[in-house]
């Protein structure tokens, strides 16, 4: 089990938000309000990196729609990176978040395809 | 869908924002989305669509439009009757029930003909109707499939009832007509079995002729051998009409299609099958028309004859006589004697022609002596001498038959008067008899004066007849059965004519005899004297015999050619007459060697003949190796010919082998009981050898034609058996559920191979409260209609368990549904509801027999009490339910009365014999088995018998939780699912799964189950040998929490990673069941 936690850093325009541990629907809660802060002034678009969570209940699924409505009538657009563990991963393709949210297999796909100018 | 209907902007639908929905709608639509069954609410006086995912199919193009739509503009097309329904539910509120209602719907961009089976259920609110809830299921496929079965069978049975094309093609007609759903016209070209030309049969459902290319696509049709469409605007095919299997096109079939369905691979096999079924009953009842024809011709042909007879012998006797003139004048010509050479071709032609004349001067004897007797030509005669010279006549002929021919006439004391060419032939009659019937010995011919009168006695060694012959053996046309004669030519009139020249002279003709030693012929004349005037009494004229050339000639040809010949095969030693496998075998069964000779020789020359010498050995080689025909006496020692007939028809090997009986009885009567015994055909003795091997050869013939017949019939049979099979496998539930808790066995053994439908069933189900429903029932009567019952009585009992009634509730509701509709009226069943847990049993029954709960090594017993009237027939609440209690090793057993009933035994008996077999180890499948086995009903049983059984599993590792409703000890609850789990042995990733699969549970338990904390959540987690079960309950009323949201995902995370997911809301709280194997299955 990996400690509960939350890194954000921005990586040219976009906020690169790392979330560890267990993402359940408590969790999630907890962490509505700081993920939505997180895009800032010069920022065009928000990963949320899941590639280190152990856990991911249907709470967490709500928390990240919540957060893809919610940015998206702000401007931002929101991108996720695959949980490494496979129960989470596949959590995402169960709930067809995919359909909604683009899912990336590691941060630097990710980024490359959000910001490529910044990537290469 | 939860997703869809989670971002569908619901503030531009009359529901308004999500916010805003009340509690019962937002409860509605919970149990909607979370159901698997197809479900669809209509909410508001707008009737707005919510719908599950179950319930999109029925919608295709109409889905996402109708999401959120009025019901009335997304079903515009039927809305007439749906609306109609929805407002009696809104206005009354009471629950409606359809089944299998015809709906025409929007698809594929035709009004498409579907059925559906669904309720309606009001939702109130604040006491008045909100909403309505619907479950629908889509039954067309099944509601087809028995339609066109339905027309299958009708016409299936039109062919097997019909006699003629005609009452043939009534009947396809008239069953065209009653089903005009899936051919709404039809008519029906034959081809002319002559001239080839397509001639119109039958129509049905509109007059032919109006079709467009009709002409051009029968041709094609024909040609092709598979089915071309009719030009627009007709909907319509040209079919080809053959029986399966077969190349000839008996002729097309122009068919209109029904313009609501598509045309798929079901109608086209639908098709396929009439077409087919037609051909097979126009082959039958063709085969039907050429048997009566041949019929027909046989008795035109037996009319004709005796007409030929009845004229012929007048005819013949002219030439006859021209031919012997010429001879007997070339034979005695002195001036200009013939060479011997000569000499010798002409006395047999002679002799030849004397025997014809003879033949006809017989039949016509006898025709004119039924016509009322030829005038008499009474002569005086010296009679001594003329008996004599007549009895002379047969001198050779009896010594080179090697017997010794004594001639013992006295002469009379006074002159008789006869006609004497009837005397003549009364003499020659009984020598010529005596002569035939003895094969080593002497004939007496003996006339002596007695007490006044002339008496004949005619005495032989020979075989003797049966004192039950002897009354009927002056009779015309009676010949003695199986005797042992030297010859079986003849007219079989000889010994009449004895007796009616006998009473011409006022006297008797009598026999007397022994069998195997030998007969006496008597006949007593007076002398007559009356008949003429007395001056001729003193000039007796000199009577030389006239006839007696024509008898012996016909006893020197058969002395000399018929009898020398040796049977083919010795009485008895089997064997075939030729290696000729190709002709028809032919087995011939007569105890009298002569005619069983006879006939070999008239059929060897056409088939491979065997011969048998009785009954027995007739019987044990038809059935080792059956013949193509059977040629069989009717008299013979042991096993007569009846019986015979009767053994071999009881045979399935031989039952359709034709048989042809021989007797001498004639007349109406006797074929009448020759038919109705079961033989094909029937000759008296005498017969010419012509007819005999035309009988044979007509009977071979139809005998063949039969079989083709047959073959037809058991096409058609096999291939409507596999389409109800296939009914069956959708009525009956194809697989008992896989229960974690229980072991579950059932079986159903149809009640022939030939019924696969009854009306037995069985039901195994999962109710919401952990329970288990066992079920068994029995449908009144067999087949399609049976079937189609046990289904709905199937589904209305699952129905009515899974509201939560216990077992006496669904067992009144299921009576009181069949009082309603009628259907099911006196079927019986018997349902128990088991609580895996504790083996708590709560059972009821509906005239149904025990219930029987079987014991590990131990005394079974039954569980009794609960008897009511079957259903239909009860009084309301009429059903008792009665609690008992399944401990560990025990295993209930439910069974129908085919397993249990028998015309050989008591009920009572047979019931304990059961409980006996019930003792025993083994698992439910093996207890079944057992059963069976015990019951001795594998085979020949008169009724279907279905059986299930159902244990307790135990349980290896539990967890039990209980849990507050805020949901914040969620994470302890994970670890110490985390621990139970490795108790159990499960991996990580099961452990994984597992943990999160419960996580969403509770996380649904506490956000829509419990009111801020107050209310419980229990979770009981069973790990059995192959599999966990984990139930999580609570205890509060369903409803939303937070905001408006996707709802559903736990449950879709929940459905992909266990095995099984089962949600249940009630108004006392939510109950969630997962299930997982932890082994691969």
């Amino acid at each position: 089990m990996t400690e509960d936690g939350l890194v954000v850093e921005l990586v040219g325009a976009v906020t690169v938000a790392r979330v560890q541990g267990e993402l359940d629907a408590a969790r999630a809660e907890a962490l509505r309000a700081p993920l939505d802060a997180a895009p800032g002034p010069h920022v065009v678009a928000l990963l949320i990196d899941l590639s280190g969570i152990d856990y991911l209940d249907s709470g967490g699924v709500h928390l990240l729609l919540d957060l893809h409505r919610d940015l998206s009538r702000r401007g931002f657009a929101l991108h996720l990176v695959r949980p490494q563990r496979r129960t989470p991963s596949l959590v995402l393709d169960v709930t067809d978040v995919g359909e909604v949210i683009e899912i990336h297999p590691d941060r630097e796909t990710a980024l490359a395809v959000m910001d490529p100018s910044e990537a290469s | 869908m939860d997703l869809r209907i989670a971002e569908m902007d619901w503030a531009a639908t009359p529901l308004g924002p999500r916010d805003t929905w009340s509690p019962a709608l937002e409860t509605a639509v919970g149990i909607c989305v979370n159901s698997r069954f197809p479900m669809l609410v209509l909410w508001g006086p707008e009737e707005v669509m919510i719908y599950n995912d179950g319930y999109r199919p029925m919608l295709q193009r109409k889905h996402p439009a109708a999401l959120g739509g009025p019901g009335a503009i997304a079903w515009a097309e039927v809305w007439d009757v749906i609306g109609q329904m929805t407002a009696g539910v809104r206005a009354g509120g009471a629950a409606t029930w359809s089944e299998d209602m015809q709906l025409f719907l929007e698809r594929d961009g035709f009004a498409q003909e579907c059925f559906f089976t669904f309720s309606m259920s009001p939702i109130p609110e604040d006491g008045v109707i909100a909403g309505i809830l619907t479950t629908i299921f889509e039954t067309t496929d099944r509601v087809l499939s028995e339609r066109r079965l339905g027309l299958v069978r009708a016409l299936a049975s039109a062919g097997s009832d019909a006699r003629t094309e005609d009452a043939l093609f009534g009947a396809i007609a008239r069953a065209l007509r009653a089903a005009p759903d899936d051919i709404p016209f039809a008519h029906l070209y034959l081809f002319d079995r002559e001239d080839g030309a397509a001639r119109l049969a039958l129509s049905a459902g509109g007059p032919a002729g109006e079709l467009d290319g009709a002409p051009e696509a029968i041709r094609r049709a024909a040609r092709s051998r598979s089915p071309v469409e009719l030009p627009i605007p007709s909907s319509a095919l040209a079919l080809p009409v053959r029986a399966r299997g077969a190349t000839d096109v008996l002729g097309v079939l122009i068919a209109g299609l029904n313009r609501h369905r598509p045309f798929d691979r079901d109608y086209r096999d639908f098709l396929d099958l009439v077409t087919s079924t037609i051909a097979s009953g126009i082959a039958d009842a063709r085969a039907f028309e050429d048997e009566r024809a041949r019929a027909d011709a046989l008795e035109a042909l037996s009319e004709a004859k005796t007409a030929f007879f009845n004229n012929v012998s007048h005819e013949f006797r002219t030439p006859l006589t021209l031919l012997l003139g010429p001879i007997e004048d070339a034979l005695g010509d002195a001036a200009e004697p013939l060479t011997a050479a000569h000499r010798e071709r002409l006395e047999t032609a002679r002799r030849n022609a004397l025997r014809m004349r003879r033949l006809v001067n017989s039949l016509l004897d006898f025709s004119r002596s039924g016509e009322g007797g030829r005038e008499a030509d009474w002569q005086v005669v010296d009679l001594g001498s003329l008996t004599a010279q007549l009895a002379s006549t047969f001198d050779s002929a009896m010594r080179s038959a090697g017997l010794t021919l004594r001639v013992e006439c006295a002469e009379l004391p006074q002159p008789a008067v006869v006609d004497p060419e009837a005397w003549e032939r009364l003499v020659l009659n009984l020598v010529s008899n005596a002569l035939k019937h003895t094969w080593d010995g002497e004939v007496t011919v003996q006339q002596t004066d007695e007490d006044g009168e002339i008496v004949l006695r005619v005495t032989d060694t020979g075989t003797g007849i049966a004192a039950e012959e002897l009354p009927q053996l002056f009779e015309r046309f009676h010949r003695v059965e199986g005797s042992h004669g030297r010859s079986h030519e003849g007219t079989g009139i000889g010994l009449a004519i004895v007796a009616e020249v006998a009473a011409q002279h006022e006297g008797t003709a009598a026999v007397d005899s022994d069998v195997g030693r030998g007969s006496v012929f008597t006949v007593r004349i007076p002398y007559g004297h009356h008949r003429v005037d007395a001056t001729r009494l003193a000039h007796p004229v000199d009577a030389a015999p006239v006839l007696a050339g024509e008898y012996v000639a016909d006893t020197i040809v058969w002395e000399a050619g018929d009898l020398v010949e040796p049977a083919p095969l010795m009485p008895g030693n089997g064997g075939a007459a030729g290696p000729d496998a190709r002709r028809p075998r032919v087995l011939v069964a007569d105890d009298n060697a002569d005619m069983r000779a006879y006939l070999v020789r008239l059929l060897a020359q056409e088939f491979a003949v065997e011969a048998v010498a009785d009954g027995t050995a007739a019987l044990e080689r038809a059935l080792t190796d059956p013949p193509d025909l059977l040629l069989t006496d009717v008299m013979m020692p042991g096993l007569g010919g009846v019986g015979l007939l009767t053994r071999l028809r009881a045979e399935p090997s031989t039952e359709r082998l034709p048989i042809i009986l021989l007797s001498a009885r004639a007349g109406q009567e006797a074929s009448v009981d020759a038919l109705a015994a079961g033989a094909d055909d029937y000759l008296v003795k005498p017969f010419s050898a012509l007819e005999l091997t035309a009988r044979v050869r007509a009977n071979l013939e139809m005998g063949a034609l039969r079989e083709r017949a047959t073959a037809h019939q058991t096409a058609l049979y096999e291939r409507e058996h596999a389409l109800v099979e296939e009914l069956q496998r959708a009525l009956l539930p194809d697989r008992l559920p896989d229960l974690p808790d229980v072991e579950v066995a059932g079986c159903y053994l149809p009640a022939s191979p030939d019924d696969a439908v009854g009306g037995d069933w069985f039901d195994v189900v999962r109710l919401p409260d952990e329970r288990v429903m066992v079920v068994v029932g029995d449908v009144v009567g067999h087949g399609l209609r049976a079937a189609s019952t046990m289904s709905h009585l199937r589904t209305a009992t699952r129905a009515y368990a899974s509201e939560g009634h216990d077992a006496a509730g669904v067992i009144d509701r299921v009576s009181s549904l069949v009082e309603r509709t009628g259907v099911g009226l006196g079927s019986t069943m018997l349902l128990a509801c088991l609580d895996t847990l504790t083996g708590e049993v709560r059972y009821a029954s509906a005239g149904h027999l025990p219930g029987l709960v079987a014991r590990r090594g131990g005394q079974a017993r039954w569980l009794e009490h609960a008897l009511a009237p079957p259903l239909g027939l009860a009084s309301a609440h009429a059903a008792r339910a009665v609690d008992d209690r399944l401990d560990d090793g025990e295993a209930l057993v439910l069974f129908t009365d085919g397993l249990v009933e028998r015309r050989d035994s008591e009920l009572p008996d047979r019931l304990e014999e059961l409980a006996r077999a019930a003792a025993g180890d083994g698992s439910p499948e093996a207890l079944l088995n057992r059963l069976v086995a015990a019951m001795d009903v594998a085979e020949k049983r008169g009724d279907d018998v279905a059986l299930v059984a159902v244990e307790r599993v135990p349980a290896r590792a539990t967890v039990e939780l209980e849990l507050g409703g805020r949901g914040d000890d969620l994470t302890a609850a994970r670890g110490r699912l985390r621990g139970w789990l490795a108790e159990a042995g499960a991996g990580p990733d099961v452990s994984d799964e597992v943990v999160l699969a419960v996580g969403e549970a509770l996380i649904n338990a506490v956000e829509h189950g419990i009111g801020d904390g107050e209310g419980r959540i229990w979770l009981r987690g069973t790990a059995y040998a192959d599999r966990l079960r984990i139930v999580v309950r609570d205890s509060g009323r369903w409803r939303r929490q937070g905001p408006a949201r996707a709802r559903g995902h736990g449950l879709r995370i929940m459905r992909a990673l266990m095995d099984e997911v089962t949600l249940d809301m009630h108004a006392d709280g939510t109950r969630i069941e997962l299930q997982r194997r932890t082994v691969p299955a």
